[in-house]
């Protein structure tokens, strides 16, 4: 991780991470193969996140799941992982490690921060913990997850550079 | 000079003196003075030129309504049409007046004055017609660009703005007395509440007047400190100062401003204003309501101010603009302006009512009796005179009888209005009340409710039961209130709109609004005319327009209008009232989203490789992408691209093309979503192998192309172009959920995860051996448009055959975090071979040599693949794709359709043009018949000369046949109309 | 700037979506049998009512799903929103709730208070 602004009371750092982009049905077949190889139950609420110490497995929509890796993983225990949803005809699993940048994102100024950039409604209340969500910031697309002390922005690698930058005046300005 | 100051005034630093300067003259006012209440501290009373006649204008206001007094301020990079009346002053500050030349004092533009008739209603669509067309472009237009307009725009724009925005429960515009109640009823409760206030106090008509003696039996300052105080307490309630709600949109969404720097100068380097965009449940409007005036001749002279912002000068500000005014009014709104003056031991010199002696208040009759005040009852003020400034007025009774009366201030109120700008922004509707005579908010059209003077409700004595009434819905506690007045609670009103619109001289005005210089006789004129339309009538006199909207006036004219037309206000209804409700700046709109931010910017895995390499880079759609290498800094394009393309023909060449579009597709029924989106068939094709496939519009017209490489009948990888990445994406998506649901697919983009590097040239295959040693590149286990998977250093990489330059060539897709060590081992390799990185531009000129359209720019969304000659990438034996039944519409299949052609010039020096016409005779004249348009002109190193790419009428069968190039100066030049194919027709070096 | 219930992410500012003009539109397949006209129509011809009109929209940068909605034209009022896949709802119900907003007179553009 590498640190990108300690200012305003917010703290930001950067870093990749391994990530699967999972699409399908959901039925049993799916929760199969997770729960086999890495013990997780997927969550069957839409928008929801489950996780355990080493990923983070939200459901994006009726028929998209991102499974990120928090720790360092190998490059072909993923790409393994991959292929065997890939083997089930009716399940597309994209190994997406190397497409997006996260940010993890701490401090109580973190969403005041955040609506300088997007209109996205933070409140407690409409986003809870343990949630995530697909919006513009910045005017990019971005996935937020919301975990418990922290939240999470991942948005797509070509855009990091610019991304940071309007963080970083974010927090500034 | 008189002590114009009224030091009990809370909110004036006496202590604290500020120096400005007005026209280059020096002058000092206090802490928390605005311009104008500084300049009225020293008996200053022309402050601008007025917009047509260059008349003398003073300060009308105290507030935003302000027609008049706009200036220009130097200090802060000449931000133009500033109100002296809301903008604090500051040390240092420089300000300047408009709309004069060469001085304030005297102005050379007033001569207009004495050629009024020329510029009456409706003269820029009358004056400047003739003598000939010419005119207008030539003389009019420009004299009147010099004169018109208000203010000058600012050389520079640096100043710093920021966006924010917030989701909320509620949102309540105005910090007056309602605003104050409505907070406080929601303090500590689990609504997210925000309070909007544009000035930088909180309290409103407590801070601005008399007519409230104690509230809660406290001073109402006391009593706005408290309430402030438990407000601030409360978590859940947020108050943002000095922000001006300027829009209220659908949705109770709401964009206000707020200025950073109230009595300052802006820091160059801080964000000076922020704009809020605000969502909420509910809106509480409280913003009050705005005094107007009334017209007689020459309401316009500096020295005539509406009597609230007097009195709000008075208690507001600390200062006394006059310390003998005339009182004229025609409702018992004024009553507390001779309240507050005679606190001040200061005795208006008379007090003109409208009303006769029996209608007006009591209480008001006993204290100018006792006060001794020359009362005029039943009369009003018929005209007013001066030099530059009031100097004397002219009181008519009932009888026709006159007074003048010599003074040099009037105080004048025509009535309140609800400040219903907001509420019909909102879609709100008005309705007019014939008692109080203006328009009240009616009906709602969104969640949006009414407090206080906002709705209509001038009784002090009702707000707490409209408070609780109103904001039952919310299951608040109640409030309770008591308010003990100075004067009188029920407001009362005679009609009055404007005084004996006779004109007693040439110079004599009767103004209906100031800033536009519309008089009364303009209105009468427009209607005699039969603009009797409010809307007509407004853009035909300019009246209500500009940045004061006619706060102060526009009801005043409907109230002439329904006098002239003999109908009622409410049939003649107000025109409406459209966002903003005041300028905001454009530093404010843009926000942040300017300069480096004004669009994202994407970047290449390899980026940093392309700058270290001295690449001159292409912006295609947001991505930066390498044009061309220069390899120094003397090359010019033309040679760096000729260099390149000559390079890539005789040893290799690699450009970055990462910014393609990747999208894998997969499921159960893959096959058949593939052939139903792709004019192509997939049936047959071997897995292992990929081709080149179009997709069209259901109109048949070319949309994307792009190479499709399967994997299994279950699974593929397309590429797009560049710019179409997003929009097939969401196009397959789109048929994916909404035609054929039934299909099983899915679609991921992956263009982020993989870079990719297409190489080729006569050389490549031998670079490829030596990079990646252990695949056999042979034509035998790998021929042209295939595709195979390889493990490279513990990445999984995929290789393809093919080629967009003509050359034998390879895609290569690596995972984008390996992708910077990959090309820079490919570029280690390659020098031994002669290997270049090329540009976007060279791309293109190989690919036009091979007779590759480019999407977009070789087609533009009228063109089938039967104009460009692929019918042989159209699936023959499919049912369905999508734009198939198109292909064989009249339209499409008639002959003389623009069809992809290939151009040389007969002579081979002259230089084909892109965007050029194609001609059939060689005579250039205009209209240039529309035959046909050259998309893609280059210059072939290969060749030696330039070529194109042309859409032409009937194109296909001229092949083969001489025609013309329009050239950018107007001439032609011969060219011949050739098979769109430069270059190696027979694909011998593809396949090599 | 309207606010879009997006039936699966929830109700999300109008900058998130786009617009795929009328809803319940019938693709027909592409047998030669349609003709020029039947195919024309589906192309290019759709109605453009000022009142309630059937919508689809996509939460482009959401969940990137299609869904349909009923909106007043005339108002932007988004009465009701249902996934593909649920049954096309009747406008009937909604007739009686038609509301102009104000700006719309018999005459004028802005005339609002004549229209009672």
């Amino acid at each position: 991780m590498r640190e990108v602004i300690r200012s305003n009371d917010v703290e930001i750092k950067t870093f990749s991470t391994h990530q699967i982009i999972i699409r399908g049905s959901g039925n049993s077949e799916f929760n199969n193969i997770l729960n086999k190889k890495l013990k997780l139950l997927p969550p069957s609420d839409n928008l929801r996140i489950v996780s355990d110490d080493n990923h983070i497995l939200a459901k994006m929509s009726f028929d998209q799941w991102n499974l990120i890796f928090l720790n360092d993983n190998k490059d072909f225990k993923v790409q393994k992982i991959c292929q065997d949803f890939n083997e089930k005809a009716s399940i597309l699993a994209t190994n997406f490690s190397d497409a997006q940048v996260f940010f993890q994102i701490i401090g109580i100024n973190t969403f005041y921060m955040l609506n300088k950039l997007t209109h996205f409604d933070f409140r407690e209340k409409n986003f809870k913990a343990m949630t995530a969500a697909q919006t513009l910031v910045a005017k990019i697309d971005c996935n937020i997850y919301r975990l418990e002390n922290h939240i999470l922005i991942s948005c797509n690698r070509s855009f990091a550079d610019y991304f940071e930058d309007r963080l970083i005046d974010a927090v500034n300005f | 000079m008189k002590d114009l100051n009224n030091h009990n005034s809370p909110f004036i630093n006496f202590n604290q003196r500020i120096n400005f300067k007005f026209d280059g003259v020096k002058y000092y006012g206090y802490k928390g003075d605005t311009i104008a209440s500084a300049l009225l501290r020293h008996g200053t009373k022309i402050i601008g030129r007025s917009f047509k006649y260059h008349r003398p204008r003073g300060i009308y206001t105290c507030g935003i309504e302000e027609p008049n007094a706009l200036v220009q301020i130097v200090s802060e990079y000449s931000e133009p049409n500033a109100r002296a009346t809301i903008k604090k002053i500051y040390e240092a500050m420089e300000v300047e007046s408009q709309n004069r030349w060469p001085s304030l004092d005297f102005d050379v533009g007033s001569i207009n004055n004495i050629f009024s008739p020329l510029f009456s209603a409706g003269f820029y669509y009358k004056t400047f017609m003739g003598p000939h067309k010419s005119f207008w472009k030539k003389i009019y237009e420009p004299l009147i660009r010099k004169a018109a307009g208000l203010g000058k725009p600012p050389k520079e724009f640096k100043a710093i703005s920021s966006h924010l925005h917030h989701n909320v429960d509620i949102v309540i515009v105005g910090g007056g007395l309602n605003g104050l109640l409505a907070a406080s009823s929601f303090i500590d409760t689990n609504y997210d509440v925000l309070l909007i206030e544009s000035d930088n106090q909180l309290g409103g008509i407590l801070n601005n007047s008399s007519k409230i003696n104690e509230i809660d039996g406290k001073k109402p300052q006391d009593w706005v400190k408290d309430t402030i105080e438990n407000i601030e307490k409360s978590k859940n309630i947020k108050i943002l100062k000095n922000t001006l709600l300027t829009t209220y949109n659908y949705i109770n969404h709401l964009i206000a401003v707020e200025d950073k720097y109230v009595g300052a100068k802006p820091a160059e380097d801080k964000v000076n204003s922020t704009l809020h965009k605000i969502r909420s449940d509910h809106v509480i409007l409280s913003n009050g309501h705005i005094e107007r005036f009334l017209s007689f001749q020459n309401n316009d002279l500096p020295g005539i101010m509406l009597g609230a912002s007097f009195e709000k000068y008075v208690c507001r500000y600390g200062v006394i603009p006059s310390k003998e005014p005339v009182i004229f009014s025609n409702n018992s709104n004024s009553n507390s302006l001779l309240q507050s003056l005679l606190q001040l031991d200061i005795k208006p010199k008379a007090y003109v009512d409208s009303r006769s002696g029996e209608q007006i208040e009591s209480e008001l009759f006993d204290l100018i009796r006792k006060n001794d005040i020359p009362l005029y009852t039943n009369a009003q003020i018929k005209a007013a005179y001066g030099n530059k400034k009031l100097e004397k007025i002219v009181i008519e009774d009932s009888s026709g009888g006159t007074n003048e009366i010599a003074t040099d201030f009037l105080c004048v109120s025509g009535g309140i209005n609800p400040d219903v700008h907001l509420f019909t922004q909102s879609k709100g509707l008005l309705d007019w009340d014939e008692k109080d005579l203006t328009y009240k908010p009616s009906k709602p059209f969104q969640k949006t409710i009414n407090l206080g003077s906002a709705s209509g409700q001038f009784n002090f004595e009702e707000v707490e039961n409209e408070i609780n009434k109103k904001l039952k819905i919310f299951k608040l506690k109640k409030i309770k209130v008591e308010i003990n007045l100075n004067s009188p609670s029920k407001y009362k009103i005679q009609k009055l709109w404007e005084v004996s619109p006779h004109k007693p001289s040439m110079w004599s005005k009767s103004f209906i609004d100031l800033q536009n210089d519309v008089t009364t006789k303009d209105i009468r004129q427009a209607i005699s005319e039969g603009f009797d339309r409010i809307e007509h009538l407004k853009r035909f006199t300019t009246n209500s327009m500009g940045t004061d909207q006619g706060k102060i006036s526009s009801i005043n004219a409907l109230g002439i209008v329904s006098d002239l037309l003999d109908k009622k206000v409410n049939e003649v209804g107000t025109t409406i009232y459209r966002p903003p409700y005041a300028p905001l700046s454009f530093a404010a709109i843009a926000g942040r989203n300017s300069y480096e931010f004004y669009d994202p910017e994407r970047k290449s895995p390899i980026h940093q490789w392309h700058i270290k390499n001295g690449a001159v880079f292409e912006d295609v759609g947001q991505w930066k992408r390498p044009w061309y290498f220069p390899n120094s800094k003397s090359e010019s394009m033309h040679d760096a691209v000729q260099r390149e393309s000559k390079n890539v023909r005789e040893n290799a060449g690699i450009l970055d093309g990462s910014t393609l579009g990747k999208i894998e597709i997969k499921g159960k029924d893959a096959l058949q979503f593939m052939n139903l989106i792709y004019t192509n068939s997939f049936t047959k094709m071997k897995p292992g192998y990929s081709r080149y496939a179009l997709m069209l519009g259901e109109d048949g017209m070319v949309k994307d192309d792009g190479i499709i490489c399967k994997i299994s009948d279950e699974h593929f990888i397309s590429t797009t172009t560049t710019g179409g990445a997003a929009n097939v994406l969401a196009c397959m998506e789109e048929y994916a959920q909404t035609e054929w649901p039934n299909l099983n697919v899915y679609m991921n983009s992956i263009t982020e995860q993989f870079a990719t590097f297409n190489i080729s040239g006569p050389k490549t295959r031998d670079i490829m051996r030596e990079v990646f040693s252990e695949i056999d590149f042979s034509n035998e286990t790998f021929p042209f448009m295939t595709f195979q998977f390889h493990e490279y250093q513990k990445t999984q990489i995929r290789i393809m055959r093919a080629s967009f330059t003509g050359e034998m060539g390879y895609e290569i897709y690596v995972p984008a975090n390996s992708a910077s060590k990959i090309w820079e081992r490919i570029q280690e390799v390659g020098k031994g071979f002669g290997l270049i990185p090329y540009g976007t531009e060279t791309m293109h000129l190989l690919r036009a040599e091979k007779g590759y359209i480019i999407v977009g720019q070789d087609t533009d969304g009228s063109i089938t693949p039967i104009d460009l000659g692929l019918n042989w990438m159209i699936g023959k034996t499919k049912t369905d794709f999508i734009g198939k039944r198109s292909l064989t519409r009249s339209d499409t299949v008639r002959p003389d359709r623009k069809q992809l052609v290939g151009i040389i010039p007969s002579n081979k020096e002259d230089q084909i043009q892109e965007g050029q016409h194609i001609l059939l005779q060689e005579a250039f004249q205009t209209p240039v018949p529309m035959l046909g348009h050259i998309t893609s002109s280059y210059h072939s190193p290969t060749m030696g000369h330039t070529f194109g790419l042309a859409v032409i009428k009937d194109g296909h069968r001229l092949i083969g046949t001489k025609a013309f190039a329009s050239t950018s100066e107007q001439k032609t030049i011969p060219i011949d109309i050739v098979k769109p194919i430069f270059y190696d027709e027979k694909n011998e070096r593809l396949v090599s | 700037m309207l606010l879009i219930d997006c039936p699966y992410c929830g109700p999300r500012d109008q900058s998130e979506f786009s617009n795929g003009g009328e809803a319940h539109v019938k693709r027909p397949d592409g047998s030669e049998e349609i003709s020029d006209r039947e195919w024309g129509e589906y192309v290019f011809i759709r109605s453009n009512p000022k009142g309630l009109f059937y919508e689809r929209w996509v939460h482009t940068h959401g969940c990137r799903k299609w869904f349909n909605c009923i909106r007043d034209t005339s108002t932007d009022e988004i009465l009701e929103v249902y996934k593909l896949d649920d049954p096309q709802p009747p406008m009937k119900k909604f007739e009686n709730k038609i509301k102009t907003p104000s700006g719309e007179p018999d005459v004028g553009s802005g005339n609002f208070t004549v229209k009672k």
